[in-house]
């Protein structure tokens, strides 16, 4: 496979995960808050299996990729047309829809938490464990614990 | 030297011995059926590979005569 210099996957992989951002509102970069959304929305669209996976470390707004940074930079400094169609592929379009409904619901607070929790437990934290990590890190109410687990389920 | 349209056109060749179906895709351009069963040593998702390629296949415009 050819990468590009610039990326740290190919440019059709990159211009994919750009597509799906896009087609979900998001996709910006100009705000720390649509910077945190972007990183959000790829790592459930990988989660989903809509896009290609990123290497996730746990930053202070959750799961941040700073390779998934680094490519949306170089691909909006290149201006490269990102087209928005659909999956060619019925089931990926129907993942695809499942992600669009999971998005769309959620606050960016909630994103964060849901996503953080998941990656904790993905990471090997026991429930316990994660729970305890997530009161400290976001100072999570119960609530939002409660709403996490039960959304946590709709995550394939 | 090999060009980004050759190298593709190899590439999806290679996707092509995976699963045989992926061939109609060259004759009945993005007419596409697959199965999960692509190929479990890929690194990502059978299905979101082969769309990965037909995206650049189209781009590249691979698929013309």
């Amino acid at each position: 496979m050819i990468i590009q210099s610039g990326f740290s996957r190919s440019e059709e992989e990159v211009l994919l995960v750009s597509s799906v951002l896009r087609r979900l509102d998001s996709g910006k970069l100009g705000s720390l808050a649509h910077r945190i959304l972007c990183q959000k929305i790829q790592y459930l669209a990988q989660h989903f299996k809509i896009t290609p996976p990123y290497s996730y470390g746990l930053y202070l707004h959750g799961p941040y990729s700073p390779d998934l940074a680094k490519d949306l930079f170089f691909l909006e400094n290149q201006k490269t047309p990102v087209s928005q169609e659909q999956f060619l592929s019925h089931e990926l379009e129907e993942r695809f829809m499942r992600l669009k409904e999971f998005v769309q619901s959620k606050d960016l607070r909630s994103m964060e938490i849901i996503t953080t929790l998941h990656w904790l437990l993905q990471s090997g934290f026991s429930s316990e464990q994660a729970i305890l990590k997530i009161k400290e890190l976001k100072k999570a109410t119960p609530v939002e614990i409660k709403f996490a687990q039960e959304t946590l389920q709709k995550i394939p | 030297m090999t060009t980004l349209k050759e190298a593709t056109q190899k590439e999806f060749r290679e996707l092509t011995l995976i699963e045989p179906s992926l061939k109609s895709c060259l004759k009945k351009e993005k007419l596409l059926i697959l199965k999960h069963s692509v190929a479990k040593s890929l690194q990502i998702d059978p299905l979101l590979k082969v769309e990965i390629s037909i995206r650049k296949c189209d781009k590249l415009g691979v698929f013309e005569k």
